[in-house]
C-alpha cells in the first residue's frame, strides 16, 4: 500500500491547479478516496467525529440490496447481470461528466442509484432502454439539482416513470416466468425471445382479471415481476437490515406499510371480490422494496420526525388508490414520486409548528 | 440526602462521545510548573476588558490587582506571582484572537503551592452578609470558571426584578478528556460545600441542587457525604444525572434536572435559576473566607500522546506549551492543541497563549482521533439525513441553519433562530457527510452581530 | 349532459385531469409565483375563489342569457369580462384585508384575469355540457387542483434554493423540468375518474 500511496503522491500535482489533467481531478480523488483514508483536518470545533459517514451509508445500502440481486440471479438469469453493468455505465458516464464539468468530485450516491434501478426494471427490457432511463433519471432527476444531495426526486424513480410513460407497450410486454428448481436460471441468459405471455403476466395484471396467485409464491418470490421485486423475503431481509443499522429510518417504513395495510384492509373487508386480501397485496408489485429502499432515500423524505410519518401515510394511500382505482396495475413509482413533491411541504408545516412553539415560549 | 446513582434526568438531544476520562480521573490534582512568566490577559471575561493599574517596570506582590474596570459586568485581574512587570503588551487570546495583557516575570521561580485550608462540617456562612459576600467576589475577580467566564458576582447578586429560587451547582463536566471539576469534587469537597452555601447566602435561593453525572460515582458519593456531614446541608440535593454530551450546558441542565426550558435567547434567572460550576464555588470559599483573589487554577492535561497526563494546579497566565512540556514529552506526532475538550475547545495556533481563568483543560489529538474516515478535505452535499435534528439539544434545525449562511441568507438563518444555538457541536459530530455545521453556524451568528453593528467589522 | 355526479369531477379536476398538469393551462403566474409557499398558497386560494364564482356566474350568464338570445357567439367575451369585474373585486378585497399578500402577488392579482385556466374552466364547462352543479364541482375541484399544484412548486422550489443548479437553469427553467415531473408524477391517477 506504501507504494502505490507514493505513486499516488507523485502523480497528484499533475491534477491540480495548472496541471495537465486538471480536468480529470473528481476521477483521480475518488480513486485515491476508495485506496486511503482523505487526509486533511477539521477546521474548528468539534475536533471530533463520529465514525458514520456517506460511504459507509451507501454501503450499508447497496448490502442490504444483496439478498434481493441474488434472488433477481436465480429467478431471472444472467441477463440481469449485463443490466447492472449497462446501467453503471450510462448513469456514471452522466455522473462523471458533471462532475468534470462542475469540478467536483464523485459522489458515492450513485452506486446505489446504478444497483437500484435494475432492480425496478421488468427482467426482459431491451438494454438500450436500460440506459436511457437510467441516464434520464440521473440527469433530470439529480445533476440538474446539482448533485448528490441536493435532488428533489428519487433518481431511479424518475428513470423508471419516464419509461413507465415513455414505453408503455415495451415495459408491460416485459415480463419474465421465473425460474425454478435447484439453479432457478442461474445459468441462462434469458432476453426477449424467452417471454412467454402464459407464464410471464404478472400477479397484478393477472388481479386485474380477476386471478390472485397464491401467498406462498408471492412470499418467496416464485413469480414474474420486475427483477428484484418479486421475492419478498429477499426483500425483507435487505430491509431489516437497513433499519437495524439506523440507515432507513423506521418511521418511513412504518407508515407506508402501515397505512397501506390499514386501506388496502378496509377495501378488501368491504368488498372482498374486487379488492385482494391485504398480506397478498403486501407481497405483491414494488410496494415492500419501494417502501425499504426507495422512500427511505434520506435525501428526498421530509427531514423531520413528524414529517415521515406523513409522508409515509400519503405513499401507502395512494399506492392502494392506483392500484385498485385506476388504469395501471401498479402505483408504488407514482407514490413515492408523489411523497417526494410533498415532502418539503411535511416539513415546513412541522418546522413552522416548531417555531411557533419556540416563539411562544421566549 | 438519599442518593440515586443511577442517572434518571436527561434532555432531549446530545450525543455520547467516547469519554476517554480514564487518562487522567485517577491522577490527584499536583503541582503545576514552575512559574518564570505570566502573561495575565484583560479580558478573560463576559463583559467589559480591563484596562491595566500598573505600568512597565513596576513591582507587583503575589494577589495584588493589576487590572480593573467600572463597567458593571465586568471582573478585575490579580497578579499570581511577586515580579516586575516585563510588559504591557498583546497575547493570543483563543477568542479575541490577540488581547492586551500584562506579562509579570516572576521574582522567585517556583511551583504553584496552595495554602492548605481544611473546611469542616460547622462551617456557618452566616456570618457573611449577602452584599459582603458578593463585594469579596467581586473584588477576587472571580468569573465562570466552567468555560464561559461570566462575572460571578454579576450572578450571584440578588436582583428584586429576576429573583432566584433554584441554584444548581453544575458538577457533570460532560466534555471527553476533561477531569479538573471531578478531582476538585473528590479532593475539595469541604470548600465546594462551603462556597455552596456562601452563594446560596449570597443569591437567596431556597433550593441548592448539586448535578453530577452518573459516570463520577465516587464524586457523587464524596459530595453526598459532605453535604449530609455538614450543618444547614439540608435542603442541598446531590442529583445524578444521565451521562450525555453536552449535559453540563446550563439549559439542557436546567431542563434535565428541574424539567424546566430557559426562554429562548434569555437567562436562567428569567425563570428563578442560578447555575454555577463547581470550581467557581471553591473560589468563592476562598475569595469570602480567606479574601485569596482567583489567581491559580486546576487544569487538566489530556491526550494519548501525553507522557503524564494529569489534573495540575497552575497559575493563571502560565502559558499552554509551558504547561504542556511539564506534562511530559509528547510521545507521538499531534494534529491539534485544542483549549478545553475536543467538542467545544478551540484549537490554538500559539503555544504561548496564556492560561485563562475559564480554561480548564488542554487536549492534545492526534490525526487518528480527529478522524480517519471523517477526516475529508472536502464537506459533501448534505444527505437530509436528519441526525443533526435528532441530536441538537436545542431543537433546532442545524442544517437548514448552516446552508443558510452559506447561500448568505442571514434573515433566514435569523428566523430558524441561529442565535439559539449553544455552539455544543453535536450536530457535526454527528453529520456523515462530515459538513462543519457548527463552523457554519458560528460564522453566520459574528456575521449577523456585524450586520447589527453590534460587532466590529 | 354526462350522468356523472359532481363529486366524481370534483375529484378528478384536482387529480386525473388537473387543469395544470394535465392540461397545462395557467402556466404563467404558475411558474412566476411559486417562489414562496405563502404566496402561492395565497395565489391558489384567490384562483380557487375566482375559478368556482366565475364558473357559475358563466353558468348563469350562458344559459339563462346568452343562449336564449342567440348570442352563443360571444362567449369568449363575456366570459372574460366577467372574469375581469370579478377579478377586480378580489383584487379590492385582498388589497383591503391583507396588504402583506397584495403586495407579495403584486401585479399577478390582477393578471389572475388573464390566466387561461379561469377562461379554460369556463370554457370546459360550455363543451363538456355540465349541468349546474356539475360545473361548480368543477369549478371548484380545477382550482383547488391548480393551487395544489403551485404549493407543491412552491415547495420544492424552496428546497431547491439549497441546491447547486447550474446557472443556465436556475430560475424558470428548472421550475419548468420539476413541473414536467410533477405531471409525470400526476399522470399515476390517469383513469381513477374518468370525466369525459
Amino acid at each position: 500500500m506504501k507504494g502505490l500511496l507514493k505513486v499516488f503522491e507523485a502523480i497528484r500535482p499533475s491534477f491540480e491547479q495548472g496541471g495537465k489533467l486538471r480536468v480529470f481531478k473528481p476521477v483521480f480523488e475518488a480513486l485515491d478516496e476508495a485506496f486511503f483514508a482523505p487526509s486533511a483536518t477539521t477546521v474548528t470545533a468539534p475536533h471530533v467525529r463520529d465514525p458514520l459517514d456517506v460511504k459507509r451509508f451507501m454501503a450499508m445500502v447497496v448490502i442490504a440490496l444483496f439478498p434481493c440481486v441474488l434472488a433477481a440471479f436465480y429467478f431471472f438469469g444472467l441477463r440481469f447481470a449485463v443490466m447492472i453493468l449497462v446501467s453503471y455505465a450510462a448513469g456514471g458516464a452522466v455522473e462523471v461528466v458533471f462532475a468534470m464539468v462542475r469540478k467536483e468530485n464523485i459522489n458515492e450516491g450513485f452506486l446505489v442509484t446504478g444497483m437500484l434501478f435494475p432492480l425496478i426494471l421488468p427482467p426482459t427490457l431491451p438494454l438500450w432502454m436500460v440506459g436511457l432511463g437510467v441516464a434520464f433519471g440521473v440527469f433530470i432527476g439529480k445533476e440538474l439539482f446539482g448533485g448528490t444531495g441536493r435532488n428533489v426526486f428519487n433518481p431511479a424513480l424518475v428513470g423508471r416513470c419516464f419509461l413507465a410513460l415513455a414505453y408503455p407497450a415495451k415495459m408491460s410486454a416485459s415480463w419474465l416466468g421465473p425460474g425454478n428448481g435447484l439453479t432457478g436460471r442461474l445459468f441462462e441468459y434469458a432476453g426477449a425471445s424467452a417471454v412467454d405471455s402464459l407464464s410471464s403476466a404478472t400477479p397484478l395484471a393477472m388481479a386485474k382479471q380477476g386471478q390472485f396467485i397464491g401467498l406462498r409464491e408471492m412470499f418467496l418470490g416464485n413469480i414474474s415481476g420486475s427483477a428484484g421485486e418479486t421475492s419478498a423475503i429477499a426483500i425483507i431481509l435487505g430491509g431489516v437490515f437497513l433499519l437495524l443499522t439506523r440507515v432507513a429510518s423506521w418511521r418511513t417504513v412504518a407508515s407506508i406499510l402501515g397505512s397501506f395495510v390499514l386501506l388496502a384492509g378496509a377495501l378488501h373487508y368491504a368488498q372482498p371480490g374486487t379488492f385482494g386480501p391485504v398480506l397478498w397485496h403486501l407481497c405483491a408489485g414494488g410496494l415492500l422494496f419501494g417502501a425499504f429502499f426507495m422512500a427511505t432515500d434520506p435525501v428526498t423524505s421530509p427531514i423531520t420526525n413528524t414529517g415521515k410519518w406523513f409522508y409515509g401515510i400519503i405513499i401507502g394511500s395512494v399506492t392502494v388508490l392506483i392500484r385498485n382505482f385506476t388504469g395501471y396495475v401498479e402505483g408504488v413509482t407514482f407514490a413515492i414520486l408523489l411523497g417526494n413533491i410533498v415532502a418539503p411541504i411535511l416539513d415546513e408545516i412541522v418546522v413552522g409548528v416548531r417555531i411557533r412553539r419556540l416563539r411562544s415560549e421566549g | 440526602m438519599e442518593v440515586r446513582v443511577k442517572g434518571r434526568f436527561s434532555f432531549r438531544g446530545g450525543v455520547h462521545p467516547p469519554e476517554k476520562k480514564g487518562l487522567s480521573c485517577e491522577s490527584s490534582i499536583q503541582a503545576g510548573p514552575a512559574v518564570k512568566e505570566v502573561a495575565i490577559l484583560l479580558s478573560q471575561h463576559i463583559g467589559a476588558a480591563c484596562r491595566p493599574l500598573v505600568e512597565k517596570g513596576a513591582e507587583v506582590q503575589a494577589g495584588q490587582k493589576i487590572g480593573d474596570c467600572d463597567a458593571f459586568v465586568s471582573a478585575p485581574v490579580h497578579s499570581p506571582v511577586a515580579g516586575k512587570v516585563k510588559e504591557v503588551g498583546l497575547r493570543s487570546h483563543a477568542v479575541l484572537g490577540r488581547s492586551p495583557a500584562v506579562v509579570i516575570q516572576a521574582e522567585v521561580e517556583a511551583q504553584p503551592t496552595r495554602p492548605s485550608w481544611e473546611v469542616n462540617g460547622d462551617f456557618d456562612e452566616g456570618k457573611y452578609s449577602s452584599e459582603q459576600i458578593c463585594e469579596a467576589v467581586r473584588e477576587a475577580g472571580i468569573v465562570g470558571m466552567g468555560g464561559a467566564g461570566f462575572p460571578t458576582r454579576v450572578k450571584i447578586e440578588p436582583n428584586p426584578r429576576m429573583p432566584k429560587e433554584t441554584m444548581i451547582i453544575n458538577g457533570c463536566e460532560c466534555e471527553p478528556y476533561i477531569t479538573c471539576d471531578y478531582r476538585m469534587m473528590l479532593e475539595r469537597t469541604g470548600q465546594i460545600v462551603a462556597g455552596v452555601k456562601l452563594a446560596r447566602r449570597a443569591s437567596g435561593c431556597s433550593r441548592v441542587i448539586i448535578a453530577i453525572e452518573d459516570n463520577k460515582p465516587a464524586a457523587i458519593e464524596a459530595m453526598s457525604a459532605a453535604v449530609r456531614a455538614s450543618a444547614k446541608g439540608d435542603n442541598i440535593e446531590v442529583v445524578a444525572v444521565k451521562t450525555k454530551y453536552p449535559q453540563g450546558g446550563e439549559r439542557q441542565l436546567i431542563e434535565a434536572v428541574l424539567k424546566k426550558n430557559v426562554p429562548t435567547g434569555g437567562i436562567p434567572p428569567m425563570i428563578g435559576v442560578l447555575v454555577l460550576n463547581v470550581a467557581t464555588t471553591a473560589a468563592i470559599a476562598d475569595a469570602v473566607v480567606n479574601k485569596r483573589p482567583l489567581t491559580h487554577r486546576v487544569v487538566t492535561v489530556s491526550g494519548e500522546v501525553i507522557a503524564r497526563p494529569g489534573n495540575y494546579y497552575v497559575a493563571i497566565g502560565t502559558a499552554v506549551g509551558d504547561l504542556m512540556e511539564f506534562c511530559g514529552p509528547v510521545t507521538q506526532k499531534s494534529a491539534k492543541v485544542v483549549l478545553g475538550g475536543p467538542m467545544m475547545g478551540l484549537a490554538i495556533a500559539d503555544l504561548q497563549m496564556p492560561i485563562t481563568k475559564a480554561s480548564g483543560a488542554i487536549t492534545v489529538l492526534t490525526k487518528g482521533q480527529i478522524g480517519r474516515a471523517k477526516f475529508a478535505r472536502r464537506q459533501t452535499a448534505c444527505i437530509r439525513c436528519g441526525r443533526c435534528l435528532e441530536v441538537c439539544p436545542e431543537n433546532l434545525n442545524p442544517t437548514r441553519i448552516a446552508h443558510a449562511v452559506k447561500s448568505n441568507l442571514l434573515d433566514l438563518a435569523e428566523s430558524y433562530y441561529i442565535n439559539a444555538c449553544t455552539e455544543c457541536g453535536c450536530c457535526s459530530y454527528v453529520c456523515p457527510a462530515n459538513i462543519e455545521v457548527t463552523g457554519y453556524i458560528k460564522t453566520g451568528k459574528i456575521f449577523l452581530a456585524r450586520q447589527k453593528k453590534k460587532m466590529p467589522q | 349532459m354526462s350522468e356523472t355526479s359532481a363529486w366524481v369531477i370534483f375529484i378528478a379536476a384536482i387529480f386525473t385531469n388537473n387543469i395544470l398538469l394535465t392540461n397545462f393551462l395557467g402556466m404563467c403566474s404558475f411558474i412566476a409565483c411559486s417562489g414562496q409557499i405563502r404566496t402561492s398558497l395565497g395565489l391558489g386560494t384567490a384562483v380557487t375563489f375566482v375559478l368556482t364564482m366565475t364558473t357559475m356566474l358563466n353558468y348563469a350568464i350562458y344559459h339563462f342569457v346568452l343562449v336564449p338570445y342567440g348570442l352563443g357567439h360571444l362567449q369568449f367575451i363575456v366570459f372574460i369580462a366577467v372574469i375581469a369585474a370579478f377579478v377586480q373585486l378580489v383584487e379590492m378585497f385582498v388589497e383591503r384585508f391583507s396588504p402583506k399578500l397584495y403586495f407579495a402577488l403584486g401585479i399577478f392579482l390582477p393578471l389572475i384575469t388573464v390566466n387561461c385556466a379561469i377562461l379554460g374552466a369556463s370554457l370546459f364547462m360550455i363543451i363538456r355540457e355540465y349541468s349546474f352543479l356539475q360545473s361548480v364541482g368543477f369549478g371548484l375541484g380545477a382550482g383547488i387542483g391548480w393551487a395544489v399544484a403551485i404549493v407543491m412548486l412552491a415547495g420544492l422550489r424552496q428546497k431547491m434554493r439549497y441546491s447547486n443548479i447550474p446557472e443556465p437553469f436556475q430560475g424558470v427553467p428548472i421550475a419548468m423540468v420539476v413541473t414536467g415531473v410533477l405531471a409525470m408524477a400526476f399522470m399515476g391517477f390517469a383513469g381513477m375518474v374518468s370525466i369525459q
